[in-house]
């Protein structure tokens, strides 16, 4: 017995320092990356302070879906963004992607393998804001979560938002310029199909948004936001919001 | 596939069986052993001396079968003694077969077959178009203006033309396959070389694993690109026992091994040849003096002046040096100890104060002298200078055992076989993530659309027009430097230096960008001149791809740099295709080809 006992201690030591030896150089990687994402098509997806976003690599376009955008429409007609920018000066929402580092490591090694799923939630001592994507082949599922939102119990509409560049081209169905007949005199206006194309002429390829058919699309040129608006009055504070985007690799495929 | 697959294994066999037909035939071999790795050293030079024949022999691919056929023939007939000694060795094949597929599937993963991650494949490939159609010469400057620079012989080039002139087979697959082998010899090395100075097969098996998954993903490389230094680098693993292990004989025979390494690469051939001289001249002091702790003092000097060298800050202007590129390529000690934790984590951090621990506290002197020689190249690797991180590719072997022999230390003390089993598992998982943060290294930069490549579909289709149309005519083609490397080696039409253009030609480029009339970007084009073929070309083509158009929007300093470049495929954009489309109606300019990623014009002379 005398014997056995150091063997079995010096073994097991042995072995843990291997272990925490082994885990120790996994914690030394350093990333190739910044940003962990996900690649559909041309496309880049990724989680940062302000929401989700899409983008190309080296390109400084982005894509956002944000609560900063986000809104409801009152009984009055006036917006009203799912978060304001006194929420964010005065830091009333804690962001997720301020996360822990072992979450961040995690993060990354499952980006490099494609496994990667980009989440950004808000929260405060009531509400919560959750985004993430669903991906299948090259349509990507925005989904929205909301929870603790009394407006949802109201009748008020309410929009999820992607913002576009002040060069892309927004196309409908018929592949026709939409955003720049001449400009609005209202900030938002309806457009009248249940799909529509995002295509900035510096980047490869181009992304669809589709509406469902409880949703309609509506465009602020101004700003370059696009949004699917939806409305109804609900039963719960809860409330699961989809915006669906289809990547194509190159004007043929559109075509 | 088999073709390519043949010719692969063809780089390696058709050498080694011309060395070791001629050394037997000659009788050497009775006064001299010669190892699997001297033979090939023996065969490429033979080969190489034989392949200045090529400009004068039209029959030369003929010629190379038959030496191939008859070499061949007398292996397996009258020297026939490997294909035993072979099965004696199934369990360490099996185990460098089983890494090695490991390791190359992370690799390959979200690359499609066979498209290559080797960029400097490409340059390489452009003097074996050379070779392959009767152009040779011993400087690469003389063969094509992708080189300014003599770094190496053709030796290299001459190696990978042979398999392609024998067996013609598709190259991008011969270039798929060859890798995989370079990656299985690397492991070999790195397993023969623990197997013969530790005796221990769980030391040789942990020496292929660290050597497998550490991989250097920038600048070095050893085990995945196989490039001029990384060959220089195995072959350099394989002499380095018989250095180590000394016998009278080494030195006899060595010289043809010098020759062979300086002429794969002058500088890493050099440092190799110098490197194994040291080992020589330490076993000689060691022999002769007998003390029992001379080669700590030796390893713990080397160690101070490492550390010393490590500091060294040389204030010099590295402006001149390779047309301003050096300036890239020179890193302080901060930067470097960054790429290491890229390549390896804080793997090789923990594992080799360990490994030097226990090879100081040890007797084994063989490992020790090993020890000596990681320092010395490390020495070369930490000196502030330009492009000294690729000695490391000749480091890459000793320190994977090193990192081996610590880890043993510690997997020794494990008396339980499960927590071993367990152990061992968990590391190839470890390093199976570090390698793939290592290789993104490389493989993030190179996102075509989804995959990860170098070339796409669409190149290799406008490659093979190109070749079709206009091969073995007088033609120039004109692009960004990207798209000139990557389609002037597949289609073997010339460009006026590939990725390595002159700042003339840069500076060509850059101002045709920013015109809009079609007569003056074609003028312009036309200012472009080849410095090797003087001749001036009787077709111009303009070709606007994807990449073309990602450099004209970089800023001016990244167009003069060779070290930046278009890396990834990319397709054409709604304003590209505008823009070909406006050339392609003026009357300057006819469009020839055109895909997603490119469009091909043709620049119309004053008589058309």
């Amino acid at each position: 017995m005398k014997r056995r006992l150091p063997k079995t201690i010096i073994s097991l030591g042995a072995f843990t320092a291997l272990i925490f030896l082994l885990l120790f150089s996994l914690w030394g990687v350093k990333p190739t990356t910044t940003t962990p994402f996900i690649q559909i098509g041309h496309f880049r997806l990724s989680q940062f302070t302000k929401g989700l976003a899409l983008y190309q690599q080296d390109k400084p376009y982005f894509y956002d879906l944000s609560p900063y955008d986000d809104y409801f429409i009152d009984q009055n007609g006036e917006y009203e963004t799912l978060i304001t920018k006194e929420d964010i000066m005065e830091g009333r929402f804690k962001i997720n992607s301020d996360q822990n580092p072992i979450k961040k490591r995690i993060d990354y090694f499952s980006s490099l393998f494609g496994f990667y799923q980009p989440i950004v939630t808000y929260q405060n001592q009531s509400q919560i804001i959750k985004y993430r994507a669903e991906i299948n082949g090259n349509s990507i599922e925005i989904i929205r979560e909301l929870s603790g939102f009394p407006q949802l119990k109201q009748e008020m509409a309410r929009g999820i938002i992607i913002s576009f560049g002040p060069n892309d081209y927004v196309l409908d169905q018929q592949l026709n310029l939409i955003q720049n007949e001449g400009e609005s005199p209202m900030l938002w206006e309806e457009v009248p199909f249940s799909f529509v194309f995002i295509l900035n002429p510096k980047l490869q390829g181009a992304f669809q948004i589709l509406a469902q058919p409880y949703q309609k699309i509506k465009i602020n040129k101004l700003n370059h936001l696009l949004a699917l608006e939806e409305f109804g009055e609900l039963r719960s504070d809860q409330l699961e919001t989809k915006m669906v985007i289809k990547i194509f690799n190159n004007f043929t495929e559109i075509k | 596939m088999l073709e390519a697959m043949l010719a692969a294994v063809s780089f390696y066999l058709f050498p080694f069986l011309v060395g070791r037909t001629v050394v037997l035939l000659l009788k050497q071999e009775k006064r001299l052993t010669f190892t699997p790795v001297e033979y090939f050293i023996t065969g490429s030079l033979i080969l190489f001396s034989l392949t200045f024949l090529a400009p004068i022999t039209p029959f030369f691919a003929y010629f190379l079968r038959l030496i191939y056929f008859l070499a061949f023939i007398i292996n397996l007939t009258i020297f026939n003694s490997y294909s035993k000694k072979i099965l004696k060795y199934k369990f360490e094949i099996l185990w460098i077969f089983l890494i090695g597929i490991l390791v190359y599937s992370l690799w390959r993963l979200n690359t499609a077959y066979p498209l290559p991650l080797n960029w400097d494949f490409f340059h390489h490939q452009t003097l074996v178009n050379q070779i392959s159609s009767g152009h040779f010469s011993f400087l690469t400057t003389h063969l094509s203006d992708t080189f300014r620079f003599s770094g190496y012989s053709t030796l290299f080039h001459a190696l990978l033309a042979w398999p392609q002139i024998i067996f013609r087979s598709e190259v991008l697959s011969y270039l798929w396959w060859l890798e995989f082998l370079h990656l299985l010899t690397t492991l070999s090395a790195a397993y023969f070389l623990a197997w013969r100075l530790l005796k221990s097969r769980i030391a040789a098996m942990l020496t292929t694993i660290f050597s497998g998954f550490i991989f250097e993903s920038y600048m070095i490389y050893s085990s995945l690109l196989l490039i001029p230094q990384t060959l220089v680098a195995v072959v350099f693993a394989f002499l380095i026992v018989d250095f180590i292990s000394q016998s009278k004989q080494t030195i006899k025979k060595s010289w043809l091994a010098f020759f062979f390494l300086i002429m794969l690469h002058y500088i890493i051939g050099l440092a190799a040849v110098g490197i194994l001289l040291i080992i020589g001249l330490l076993r000689l002091i060691q022999d002769r003096l007998k003390s029992k702790n001379l080669l700590n003092l030796i390893i713990l000097a080397a160690m101070i002046i490492t550390i010393i060298l490590s500091q060294v800050n040389l204030p010099l202007d590295l402006e001149f040096l390779n047309r301003g590129e050096a300036v890239a390529f020179n890193y302080n000690l901060v930067e470097k100890i960054d790429f290491l934790r890229i390549f390896s984590g804080s793997l090789l951090f923990c594992l080799i104060p360990l490994g030097i621990i226990v090879t100081l506290l040890g007797k084994n002197k063989k490992i020790k002298i090993l020890l000596f020689v990681s320092l010395a190249i490390i020495g070369l690797v930490v000196l502030e200078l330009p492009y000294t991180p690729k000695f490391y590719v000749l480091a890459h072997y000793p320190v994977s055992l090193l990192a081996a022999y610590g880890f043993l230390f510690l997997l020794n003390q494990l008396k339980n076989k499960v927590l071993k089993v367990l152990t061992l598992v968990v590391l190839i998982l470890t390093v199976s993530l570090i390698f793939t943060s290592s290789a993104s290294y490389v493989k993030n930069l190179l996102k075509y659309p989804e995959a990860n490549a170098l070339l796409s579909p669409s190149e290799i289709q406008a490659g093979k027009f190109l070749t079709k149309e206009f091969k073995n005519k007088n033609v120039l083609l004109i692009s960004d430097p990207a798209t000139q490397q990557v389609l002037e080696s597949l289609s073997g039409i010339n460009s006026q230096g590939g990725a390595y253009a002159d700042e003339k030609t840069r500076k060509i480029l850059n101002e045709s960008g920013q015109l809009k009339e079609a007569p003056l970007i074609r003028k312009n084009l036309e200012k472009i001149q080849d410095l090797v073929e003087k001749q001036q070309p009787e077709t111009i083509l303009f070709i606007l791809s994807g990449r073309y158009f990602s450099w004209q929007d970089s800023t001016i300093e990244e167009k003069m740099s060779l070290s930046f470049n278009a890396w990834a495929p990319k397709d054409l954009t709604i304003n590209d295709i505008k823009y070909a489309q406006s050339l392609d109606k003026s009357e300057d300019f006819d469009s020839v080809f055109e895909n997603k990623t490119l469009i091909i014009l043709k620049v119309k002379t004053e008589v058309e």
